[in-house]
């Protein structure tokens, strides 16, 4: 039986391989609910993780738990709980996008009654207007991203698992797509997790993040906990003279360096004071235009995981 | 207040388990119906039985005026309604039957497989035994409704126009010859489309690969028993095995082959296995990959 207080996904020491090659070597996680971004290199493991938790690989070693049942023994239980959107475009070219949701409600026990009023409410959700009556055979690349997206929420599912969602879409509709996850992901009781090689989604729609390399987690933990403030670290923008502003620091025992963004990030001794930037600025004949404590990015995060997932 | 809403709304109905390939059968007739290549075929083969309805009456009504003399130049036709009328009805509907089940069952998992719909119909409650029952027994329910029920009907509306202890005592044995006979045309037919399906990558390789595989199967092993003089060759020809069973079950003389019928059964249930397992090692790799 489903443990209500116990995580809605749990891997312990998972290993699974193709043939000889292995794919997930050893991942162990446990995810409550929330939305968890999953990120890693190409052939970290990311989608044979995604295929573990729905059951479409075998498992060589080690244990796969949703909502406390066994996978892939609970397969066809767990299904009913949970919503899958494939990294692959579908289509199904003969039928309307109405028709094949509610084919995908009927599938999952519904009413056909049920499943056509499910259908149009999840068509109403992604934005896809009249559009909807004809074959999908003839949508655009973003239409079948969103009637994907449709087919993972039919049923209201507790967990909704999505392989690089934005795939295709223009920005505008990455941007609304992200918006929608992040709703869906709001709700009590429901977990996405989101697999993706794009940190900016992550960052947008996830709270917590867990980074695969090699078929390990390599890193797991909130994301404001990983992009954690750096101590005496700022990033800085200064309007001119960023040259001699660069050297005034050095020669106040500040280091700076240049960011891909055009910002200086500049450490501090700790017994400058932070004023001591603008005395700086003020003398050099320039302005602070931007200052902010430094964060680590997220990019940095993974780089470094991967490193060590690597190393 | 707005009357129209766009945030997500939860889902409070019920969620029923089982039966999910009546689902899928439900699913393919309504994909299948509305095409308009399969509504001539369904015409050739609503028209083969409306032939076959006239026949009967025509013979039927005449039968119970037998002085007329529309009825004595009906005599010189060989307008009876026997067993072998139902063995030649089904012999012909086989034909077409063959046509409409190629047409509907060839993409049938081929365009799953290729439009990458299995990864998504597996994350639902279903198994790679659902699928495979709903696409095998979409294929057969369609052609038992073309081969075995018209005749079926047709034996019971022989009852009805001459009713009589003769023809019930005729007819008693029809029904389960009937049945089993369209059983033998229909499902080892549905099982080498959809071994096709599942093997090749689209509709159009499957269509030819079994239309050739048929025509090589009908005409080859004759061609090279005669060459060989040896009749146990024939036993690879699968269509006339049907037929040969076909034969035995209505009593009828002319044998398609020189065999015993127990022969050919075994080839057709061995062949239809074979199709079978070819399917289900297939689909059940679509749902679980290693």
């Amino acid at each position: 039986m489903s443990s209500p207080a116990g995580p809605q996904i749990l891997l312990r020491d998972v290993h699974v391989s193709y043939g000889k090659n292995p794919a997930l070597a050893g991942a162990s996680l446990s995810i409550n609910e929330g939305s968890v971004g999953l990120l890693g290199p190409n052939g970290a493991g990311k989608t044979t993780l995604l295929k573990t938790l729905l059951g479409f690989v075998s498992v060589g070693r080690g244990e796969v738990e949703l909502f406390g049942e066994k996978m892939p023994a609970s397969r066809r239980h767990v299904r009913h709980r949970l919503g899958y959107m494939p990294e692959r475009p579908i289509t199904s070219p003969t039928i309307s996008a109405v028709s094949f949701l509610r084919y995908c409600g009927c599938l999952f026990g519904m009413t056909p009654q049920d499943a056509m009023e499910r259908a149009h409410e999840v068509l109403n959700y992604v934005g896809v207007g009249e559009v909807r009556y004809r074959k999908m055979g003839t949508y655009s690349t973003g239409m079948c991203q969103r009637v994907k997206f449709a087919q993972a929420l039919i049923h209201d599912p507790r967990l909704i698992l999505l392989d690089e969602p934005t795939n295709g879409l223009d920005p505008e509709g990455r941007v609304e797509m992200l918006s929608l996850i992040r709703e869906v992901a709001s709700r009590k009781k429901v977990t996405v997790l989101l697999s993706t090689h794009l940190m900016p989604d992550v960052v947008q729609v996830c709270d917590r993040v867990i980074v695969l390399s090699r078929g390990q987690v390599v890193r797991d933990g909130k994301i404001s906990e990983l992009t954690a403030l750096r101590q005496g670290q700022y990033e800085v923008r200064v309007r001119e003279n960023k040259q001699a502003f660069r050297e005034a620091l050095a020669s106040r025992g500040c280091t700076s360096n240049d960011r891909y963004d055009g910002t200086l990030l500049i450490q501090i001794p700790p017994s400058l004071p932070l004023r001591t930037l603008f005395e700086i600025a003020k003398a050099q004949r320039t302005q602070i235009r931007h200052l902010q404590p430094a964060r680590q990015s997220l990019e940095e995060v993974f780089m470094q995981a991967v490193g060590k997932g690597n190393g | 207040m707005p009357i129209f809403d766009r945030s997500y709304r939860a889902y409070d109905g019920q969620l029923r388990t089982g039966l999910a390939w009546w689902v899928i059968v439900k699913q393919e007739m309504r994909v299948i119906f509305p095409t308009r290549s399969f509504l001539v075929l369904l015409g050739f083969c609503l028209a083969h039985v409306v032939l076959r309805l006239l026949q009967i009456v025509a013979f039927d009504i005449l039968a119970s005026n037998p002085e007329s003399s529309i009825a004595r130049l009906v005599k010189e036709f060989p307008l009876k309604v026997d067993s072998e009328l139902f063995y030649q009805f089904l012999t012909t509907q086989s034909f077409l039957l063959f046509g409409m089940i190629l047409y509907a069952g060839a993409g049938m998992i081929c365009d799953d497989v290729r439009n990458n719909l299995m990864e998504v119909y597996f994350s639902k409650p279903i198994t790679w035994v659902d699928y495979t029952l709903g696409k095998i027994l979409t294929l057969v329910l369609l052609g038992l409704g073309l081969s075995a029920a018209p005749a079926i009907l047709l034996v019971v509306l022989h009852n009805i126009l001459a009713p009589g202890w003769g023809t019930l005592e005729a007819a008693i044995e029809w029904p389960l010859a009937i049945s089993l006979y369209s059983c033998l045309i229909v499902v080892p037919c549905s099982l080498v489309v959809l071994a096709g399906s599942a093997l090749l990558k689209n509709q159009r390789d499957v269509t030819i690969s079994v239309v050739v595989l048929v025509i090589v199967s009908f005409v080859l092993p004759e061609s090279v028993s005669n060459i060989f003089d040896n009749t146990w060759i024939q036993i690879a020809s699968i269509p006339r095995s049907i037929f040969n069973i076909g034969a035995q079950l209505f009593s009828v003389d002319s044998e398609p082959l020189d065999l015993s019928p127990w022969h050919s059964v075994i080839v057709v249930i061995s062949i239809s296995l074979l199709f079978l397992g070819v399917i289900c090692r297939k689909v059940h790799r679509c749902e679980v990959e290693v």
